[in-house]
Order: structure tokens, then C-alpha cells, then sequence
């Protein structure tokens, strides 16, 4: 058996087999099947060939192409209804007859994918076209009803379909792939990060003409990738359509993005973090992962949080109003530290970790092409002109301030920007309340009534029979005010410049700070430390090889050198290329573990 | 099995001097390594270019050459005892040295010379 890391080793490879493709199947669409004919089906026909996922249920074929004596086919049996157990009938044809079939859908669909699981050639014909009977077979329709007909060019051979279901579902690989490029990023940048999202670009053969219906396959349709040889294959890679489709010449063109790219479209409210020493690195794993996860981002995989001690000095964070991409971006810029090392990776495996990563691939220079070696210049200093400076102090108070008291309308909303930074917000005769650090927005529940009522006024009677009961005065009160209360966060600069420990020379960067105050794990600041920027290689490179579709960007590689030297790196981000049935990658990193 | 003749587009014509095709590797996605080595995939193989050489060649075998126009087939009998069937372009112009009569006052033409490519890749 052929493997990624034995082939990798020879100068001269076979070619990975590469398999990608989109699932454009409209899941909001329910197909009908009737008039069948030539054909056995499930019972529950409608259920079973309008899906995909049940394998066809392997049957002894008397009259068409056999069947092995190894105990593998069942008896056709029409009683059993197709399922995820019972596996299903499809669509089979009797030897010698042509399917008929009609479609009917309740709104209009663009197209049709059939899958076809019999090898031996046939025809699919629908609205005076005839397509030649492939494994999926993608036949417009622009319409709510259809009527196929299909059939095996070979008069003792059957014709199976396996299902028929709504949208273009496409699978590629090598016999008809034109190109396949995957741009796969990170961002391992000193100052500023500028992730990018990572990208897929698909073009292939396609011998059909199915250009207005693939233009009209809608965005966030997933796109998915693999590549390998068989039995050793890198995980699937699932981006979405960022693009329209597009067919020309009979190549389609098909673009995706992965899922981070939802980070962008999610913008945060400012807000507190509390911590305490002891369970900062939880703390500040679990709201990096919320950030990432409330975006729309579905992860592969995650890690588990890490533990927490009973350091209990406490400390509070405050994120400025961000995008996530901005935050999480900042988080991993700014909180590695130790055996703590948060990391998004994405690249169509998103996978959320906190360890710090180890060696994962071993490459040699002596296989590189175009091999650059840079050098940025050093930071001598970080400095910002921010209100609160680089690093900020944010202290908790807890006394409960009123802040407002307003006069409302049941049902109606309103809100309330205090000054300052603020840790607890709360009104009263409030629903749907939203608390930032720095705003709080609620609709009232009861409206603000004027009433008469009889309070003390603090005086007694002197004589009489009340002599010595408090003396009661009519005044008007306002009843069901809503009244705005909150504890504060004072934030007070501590520096705004920082410099190296041993001075060096270099560049004085300026940074932005999205956060002000800090996150502490045990005695060590954690976040944001800008601190961790002069102790990252400025060495960079870039290189051309062979290409690997297992490696992800943020892995970690052993860098052999011609001297014989070996460097740890970081992969920043990998470009790689199927095209004229080969492969290869340019890949740039960062000297180090970033 | 006939070694004596091969065809192009169907016709035949004297086999060429010392005709044997040489296969060669394809190879996709090459890099050239800092040590200057080679490192690329293996996608198949195909026929190298070649010259195809005749001492003499009469005028109506000629024409079979002369009529070579873009895309065309030559079919031989290969080493292994099979007929081969591929698809070639001349690539030079067809040289000849001389030209003489033969016995039954049809032209011959000798040192006749032709290039060609072949165009199919092989798994």
C-alpha cells in the first residue's frame, strides 16, 4: 500500500489521488417519485432515493450480471423498506427495459444529481438531452416536475440509481480535475496580525453543459477536499462557496472559504472578563473559544480546558466593541506563554487547542526549491498611544452605584451609556436586558404611574392623643421607574512603552490595544502580554517542496538544513497546488514555536 | 505481425531506419532542489520525440508524408509483439537529399527525414 510519508521520501512520487467536489443538495426541498416503470424500487421509494446516505443493499442477480457465492447478496425481497440498516433497492432496471420515472418537486429546482452505482454504460435521457450515465450525473431542470428515462447500453446489464436528489451535488478527482489549489493560512506576524482566511479554488472537466444551474447553487454550499492514496488519506477539508460557480468551455470553476471566515461577521460587545490567578488560563480558554464558537464556527475538534489552581487574587479584562477575528487573533498573539498556547487553526479542519504544539513534520532542505531565508528587523520598543496605554490596571469595585431613574413605557426599549467601564450592570422593572461593560439596553415592563401616597414626614405629634406617632404627609411618587444601578471598573494606565530586558537595537513598533486591563495564570501575566513579541524570532522564510495535504498551518517542522543544522519552525501558511496531475507546495513560516 | 511497415493515417509505408520508439517519463509539479536535484511526480509516460529516417523511399510513400497536416496516426508494431496505434504532429519540415528514377520510372527520393511528437500520455 502506498502511503503520503514512504512516497514523500522519493524524489520521483506517485501521484496523490485527489478527491474534492461541493454538496449542493437544497435540503429544504422534498422530491416526489411516480409513473415508475422497468424498474424495481423501495416501498418507501420517495424516502429512499431522495437520499443519499443509504447504501445500495447488494442482491443475487439471476438474470443480469450474477452474483458472487460468497454469502454477501441477500434475496430481493420487496417487504423490506429501504433504511440506514437495511440499506436500500434505488432504482434498478429489469434486464433489457428502460427506466421511467417522474420527479416532482413543490417549488422550483434548478437541477437534479443522480448517482449512479452500475459499471457498465448507459444512458440518462430528460428533456431531449441525452447524458451519458457516470457516477453522478447533474441534469438542470429549472422546474417543479421532470421525467427521466435511463437505461443500460448493454442489453444484458442493468442500470442502478442509486439516489435522485434536489441541487448539484459534484465529486472530482484526478481523471477530471484541471486544478486544485488550497491556499491554507495563519497569521504568525510580530505587530499585527492580518489572518486572512483560508481558501480553495477548484477547476475541473465537466462533459456536461450544467452552466445555469451551477450559477444558481447559493453561497455557504459546502466544498470539500481530500487527497492521499488509498488507505492513507488526509482528513477531509470542508470549505463553503464564497463565489458564484461558474462553467465555461466545460471547466468549472468553484471557490471556497473556510469557516473562520464567519469571525469577520461577528462583531462582540465590549465586556468583562473576571478572573482570579488560579483559573485565568480556563478562563481565558473558554471565552477564546466562546468568541470562536457564537461566530458560527463549527469545530472538529477542541481541547479540553486546562485545570485550575486556588490562586484566588483576582483580576479583570475588558474587550473593547471587536470583531472576533480581531480578538482571537490578539489572543493568540498576545497570551502564549509556557505550556499555554491557544490556538485557532482553521484551513478547513477547525480545530481549537491550548497546548503548546510540538514537533509534528521533519523537512530537508536539501528537497526545497526557491528556499528564502529573511531577516525583519528587531523590536527595540512597543509603544501605543492609546488612552490606557500598552498594559492597564482594571479594579473592581463593589459598591452599587445608581446611575439612572427614568420614567418608561411598558413595552417600550431603552438603554443607558454610563461613563467609564463598568463590571456589573443591572435596572429594574426590566425584561430582555443587554449588559455591556459600558452600556445597558432593556425594554421596560411596566409603565411609570403618578400616585398619591402618605409618607412620614419625620416629624411627631407633640400633644394629644398622638402625641409621639409620626406625622404622615400626602406627596406624588412615580412607581415602576426603571432604575439603572452598576459597579464600576476604574482602569488606570501603567505604561504605554515597553522595552526589551537587554537593550538591542531595531524598529519601535506602534501597536493598537483592543483590551485593557489583564488575565493572569498563577503569577504570570497571561494576557496581553506585549512582553512575548521581543522574545519571537524575526526570522522568516519561505520554500517550495513536494507538498503534504496532512500539514496545517501552526504546525511545527524540524527545519534540516544543508550544514546539517536543524531549526524548529512554525508553518505561517501553505499553498498547495494540484495541477497536471501533480502536486507541490510553497510554504512560509517563522523561525521557532509561535 | 508485419515489422517491415508501419502506417501513418492508416497508409502504409516502409518502416524507418532503426525505428524504435523510446518511452519517457512524464513528470508534473518539478522542483528543482537548492542541490539542483529533481523532484517532481510521476504521472505517466509517453513515445519521446523522433526523427523518422529513410535511405530511399518512393514518391507515393513520400505524399503519405508530405500529406501529414496537423494531428495525425502512426501505427507500428512495438517490441513486444503488439500493434501500437498513437497520435503524433510532425514537428520539422521533410528533408530529402536527392531524387532519382527507379526501374519503373517512378521517382525515388533518398535520405528522406521527418520529425515528429508524440502526443499521448500512458498511466
Amino acid at each position: 500500500m502506498l502511503t503520503i510519508d514512504s512516497e514523500n521520501k522519493k524524489s520521483i512520487r506517485t501521484p496523490f489521488e485527489v478527491h474534492c467536489g461541493f454538496s449542493g443538495r437544497n435540503e429544504k426541498i422534498d422530491l416526489t417519485f411516480s409513473g415508475i416503470s422497468g424498474a424495481v424500487t423501495d416501498a418507501n421509494v420517495s424516502e429512499a432515493l431522495d437520499n443519499e446516505h443509504w447504501d445500495m443493499r447488494d442482491l443475487t442477480d439471476l438474470s443480469g450480471a450474477g452474483f458472487p457465492l460468497d454469502g454477501t447478496c441477500s434475496l430481493f425481497d420487496s417487504s423490506i423498506s429501504g433504511s440506514l440498516e437495511n440499506g436500500k433497492l434505488g432504482l434498478r432496471s429489469n434486464v433489457g427495459e428502460t427506466i421511467a420515472i417522474t420527479v416532482t418537486s413543490k417549488t422550483d429546482i434548478a437541477a437534479l444529481t443522480l448517482a449512479v452505482t452500475s459499471d457498465s454504460p448507459g444512458t440518462i435521457s430528460a428533456n431531449g438531452t441525452d447524458y451519458e450515465a457516470r457516477r453522478i450525473v447533474v441534469i438542470p431542470v429549472n422546474g417543479k416536475t421532470i421525467t427521466l428515462s435511463a437505461k443500460s447500453t448493454d442489453p444484458e446489464s442493468r442500470i442502478e440509481i442509486a439516489s435522485i436528489t434536489p441541487g448539484i451535488t459534484l465529486e472530482f478527482n484526478n481523471k477530471n480535475l484541471v486544478s486544485c489549489t488550497l491556499a491554507l493560512r495563519s497569521d504568525l506576524s510580530i505587530t499585527s496580525p492580518s489572518w486572512q482566511v483560508s481558501e480553495i479554488e477548484i477547476q475541473a472537466y465537466w462533459p456536461d453543459d450544467i452552466s445555469e444551474a451551477i450559477s444558481n447553487v447559493g453561497d455557504d454550499v459546502p466544498v470539500w477536499y481530500y487527497a492521499g492514496y488509498e488507505g492513507d488519506y488526509s482528513k477531509v477539508r470542508s470549505f463553503y462557496l464564497s463565489e458564484k460557480a461558474s462553467m465555461e468551455n466545460n471547466v468549472i470553476t468553484i471557490k471556497g472559504e473556510d469557516i473562520s471566515a464567519k469571525l469577520e461577521d461577528k462583531n462582540n460587545i465590549s465586556q468583562v472578563v473576571n478572573s482570579t490567578g488560579g483559573n485565568g488560563r480556563k478562563t481565558l480558554y473558554n471565552r477564546f473559544l466562546k468568541f470562536i464558537t457564537d461566530s458560527g464556527v463549527k469545530l472538529v475538534s477542541r481541547e479540553t480546558a486546562p485545570d485550575t489552581n486556588s490562586n484566588s487574587s483576582p483580576y479583570t479584562l475588558i474587550f473593547d466593541e471587536q470583531s472576533s477575528r480581531e480578538i482571537v487573533a490578539d489572543i493568540m498573539n498576545l497570551s502564549h506563554n509556557g505550556s499555554f498556547w491557544p490556538a485557532f487553526v482553521d484551513a478547513g479542519i477547525p480545530t481549537v487547542t491550548w497546548s503548546k504544539p510540538i514537533k509534528k513534520w521533519d523537512i530537508y532542505e536539501k528537497d526545497c526549491g526557491d528556499v528564502v531565508r529573511s531577516v525583519e528587523r528587531n523590536i527595540s520598543k512597543i509603544t501605543t498611544d492609546a488612552d490606557y496605554g500598552l498594559h492597564s490596571k482594571a479594579v473592581r469595585s463593589n459598591k452599587l452605584e445608581t446611575l439612572e431613574t427614568k420614567s418608561v413605557e411598558a413595552g417600550k426599549g431603552y438603554s443607558h451609556s454610563p461613563e467609564g467601564y463598568w463590571w456589573y450592570l443591572t435596572v429594574s422593572n426590566a425584561k430582555s436586558v443587554l449588559a455591556t461593560a459600558s452600556k445597558i439596553v432593556w425594554t421596560a415592563k411596566k409603565t411609570t404611574v403618578s400616585k398619591k401616597v402618605k409618607v412620614k414626614s419625620g416629624k411627631k405629634y407633640k400633644t394629644g392623643k398622638k402625641k409621639g406617632t409620626p406625622i404622615y404627609k400626602t406627596v406624588t411618587k412615580k412607581l415602576n421607574q426603571c432604575v439603572v444601578k452598576g459597579k464600576s471598573v476604574t482602569v488606570t494606565m501603567e505604561n504605554s512603552s515597553i522595552l526589551p530586558s537587554g537593550k538591542r537595537p531595531g524598529t519601535t513598533i506602534t501597536v493598537d490595544p483592543i483590551s485593557h486591563g489583564k488575565i493572569y495564570g498563577g503569577t504570570t501575566l497571561l494576557y496581553p502580554n506585549y512582553a512575548y513579541l521581543f522574545n519571537r524570532s524575526n526570522i522568516t522564510g519561505s520554500f517550495t517542496f513536494k507538498g503534504d495535504p496532512r500539514m496545517q498551518p501552526r504546525d511545527v517542522f524540524s527545519f534540516h538544513r544543508l550544514d546539517g543544522s536543524e531549526e524548529l519552525c512554525t508553518i505561517e501558511t501553505i499553498t498547495l497546488t494540484h495541477e497536471g496531475g501533480g502536486t507541490k507546495a510553497e510554504v512560509t513560516y517563522r523561525k521557532g514555536i509561535c | 505481425m508485419i515489422y517491415s511497415t508501419i502506417q501513418i493515417n492508416g497508409k502504409e509505408i516502409l518502416r524507418p531506419n532503426n525505428f524504435s520508439p523510446q518511452r519517457e517519463d512524464i513528470y508534473a509539479a518539478e522542483i528543482t532542489t537548492c542541490t539542483g536535484d529533481t523532484i517532481a511526480d510521476r504521472i505517466g509516460w509517453r513515445y519521446s520525440d523522433m526523427s523518422l529516417e529513410w535511405d530511399t523511399l518512393p514518391q507515393a510513400q513520400l505524399e503519405i508524408l508530405l500529406s501529414m497536416s496537423g494531428q495525425s496516426t502512426i501505427t507500428f508494431m512495438g517490441a513486444d509483439g503488439a500493434s501500437h496505434t498513437e497520435s503524433i504532429v510532425r514537428t520539422s519540415a521533410i528533408s530529402t537529399a536527392s531524387r532519382a528514377t527507379s526501374s519503373d520510372g517512378n521517382p525515388v527520393w533518398s535520405d528522406v527525414k521527418v520529425e515528429v511528437r508524440f502526443l499521448n500520455a500512458h498511466n
